[in-house]
């Protein structure tokens, strides 16, 4: 199981050194640029932490009002959820994690 | 559209989808197939291709423009900008390092003039494409304003378009990698394709995530609390592989019964509007490509484009054997 030499930076993702839920950012390009087994691994790890992890925004993903950050869900339940109540939560500030450009100037509910 | 909530989300979504009524994909189903026939004809002879760019690429895109009303010379046009606005992450596709922001307002811009040129014309002289039944008044009364029509033209090339080009590579190359499925495909097509078609999108997921905010502070069923404002990051690629709902999640499986995914997105009013439209393309596509280049395989490894947003897939070398060798003679 040689698989560690295509991982960049340091959290290999070898049996013997497994990836922490810090080691995974969601945001960072080189994160998805990861062999397919290394990124279902990471989030077959963060299906089983207790809640969702929070992730600060890098520069260029656009602090909203928010502050600046996500929370990631990675669970199917949660991702029902949520579709299933828009009242509580919104798309309207954007559905990127950035939000949409001209949702700061402009009110998005009409 | 997707970026509203109602009651200005129903609105939009209550006139559009009057416009995109199944007898309206119906009519434009005929084109898939014709469409799709004519891409595979293209390459058939060559033994060799990029499977992006030449066979996945091009049905997606067609049939938008063609719903749309946009003439088949602006088509390059349109391929070119909706590439700037989902990769503008992938630094080939950016207009300098760092400026994703600008690439994307820019090329959007652009995609509305030109739909905005359409509408007027449409307007004055509608025809039955999309375009005229959306700027024209409906039965209640109804209409898009062109400054709406514009952003639900970009939303429709950006959301329809590079989603379904990615299910089709990302199937090429699911397939490839288990000739066993191909091969049970193959074996009864109009049998195993709807299942396989919800199998490809499932693994592929062609959209990794959607964001939501929070308008109140809010507990959920597994016991986290967030706070208004809160942004939270609906990954279906995840929920696409939970091992709590599917057996064996990293197994890609045609039969797989039941298949819940969110590929998508789960239910709720912004469900997905070209789902069923999708899964045409898709079957239609792989239909035409299993009956004249049934070989057909991914010959190397895919160029994936770099994003967290989009699982795309740039190019992929495809190979098969030519239908001049292999019929005799015609
Ligand atoms: C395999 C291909 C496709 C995938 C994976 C896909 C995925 C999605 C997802 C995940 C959403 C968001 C759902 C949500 O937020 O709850 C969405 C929305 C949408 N999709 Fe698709 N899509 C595909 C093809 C298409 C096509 C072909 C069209 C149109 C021609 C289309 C038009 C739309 C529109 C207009 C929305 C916004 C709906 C709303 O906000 O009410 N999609 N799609």
């Amino acid at each position: 199981m040689e698989r560690t030499g295509e991982l960049t930076g340091g959290a290999a993702m070898a049996a013997e050194q497994p990836l922490g839920p810090d080691d995974i950012d969601f945001s960072d390009p080189g994160f998805w640029a990861r062999p397919l087994r290394d990124r279902e691994a990471a989030f077959a790890l963060l299906r089983r932490q207790r809640s969702a992890p929070f992730y600060a925004v890098t520069e260029n993903l656009g602090a909203g009002p928010g502050g600046g950050g996500y929370y990631l869900l990675t669970r199917h339940a949660d991702v029902l959820e949520v579709s299933r109540r828009p009242k509580v939560f919104s798309s309207a500030s954007g559905i990127r994690i950035a939000d949409k450009p001209e949702s700061s100037s402009r009110s998005s509910t009409r | 559209m997707i970026e509203m909530d109602d009651p200005r989300h129903a609105r939009h979504r209550r006139i559009v989808s009057r416009a995109f009524t199944p007898r309206m994909i119906q009519r434009f189903t005929d084109d898939v197939e014709l469409t799709a026939a004519g891409i595979v004809d293209a390459v058939a002879d060559r033994g060799s291709c990029d499977f992006v760019a030449e066979i996945a690429a091009r049905l997606p895109l067609k049939i938008i423009c063609d719903l749309m009303g946009i003439d088949d010379k602006d088509q390059g046009f349109v391929f070119e900008r909706t590439n700037r606005i989902l990769g503008a992450e992938d630094p080939e596709y950016a207009a300098e390092p760092g400026a994703s922001g600008a690439t994307m307002l820019h090329a959007a811009n652009e995609l509305a003039a030109l739909v905005q040129e359409l509408a007027r014309s449409r307007a004055a002289r509608p025809t039955d494409d999309l375009t005229s039944a959306l700027v024209n008044a409906n039965i209640d009364g109804e209409k898009l304003t062109w400054q709406e029509l514009a952003s639900f033209f970009v939303l429709l090339v950006i959301a329809g378009n590079e989603t379904t080009r990615n299910a089709i590579s990302h199937g090429l190359k699911l397939l490839t990698e288990h000739p066993d499925q191909k091969a049970l495909w193959q074996s009864d097509f109009e049998r195993y394709a709807p299942g396989a078609v919800e199998e490809i999108v499932r693994v592929a997921s062609p959209v990794i995530y959607m964001r939501r905010s929070l308008t109140q502070d809010y507990e959920t069923a597994a016991g986290q609390r967030f706070k208004e404002h809160d942004k939270v990051v609906m990954v279906y690629w995840s929920a696409n592989r939970d091992e709590t709902v599917f057996d064996d999640p990293h197994r890609f499986d045609i039969t797989r019964d039941p298949n819940p995914h969110v590929g998508f997105g789960a239910a709720g009013p912004h469900f997905c509007l070209g789902a069923h439209l999708a899964r045409r393309e898709i079957t239609v596509m792989f239909r035409e490509l299993f009956r004249k280049l049934p070989d057909i395989r991914a010959a190397g490894e895919p160029d994936r484009l770099q994003s967290n947003f989009i699982n795309g897939i740039k190019r992929l070398p495809c190979e098969f054997t030519p239908t001049s060798t292999r019929t005799t003679g015609s």
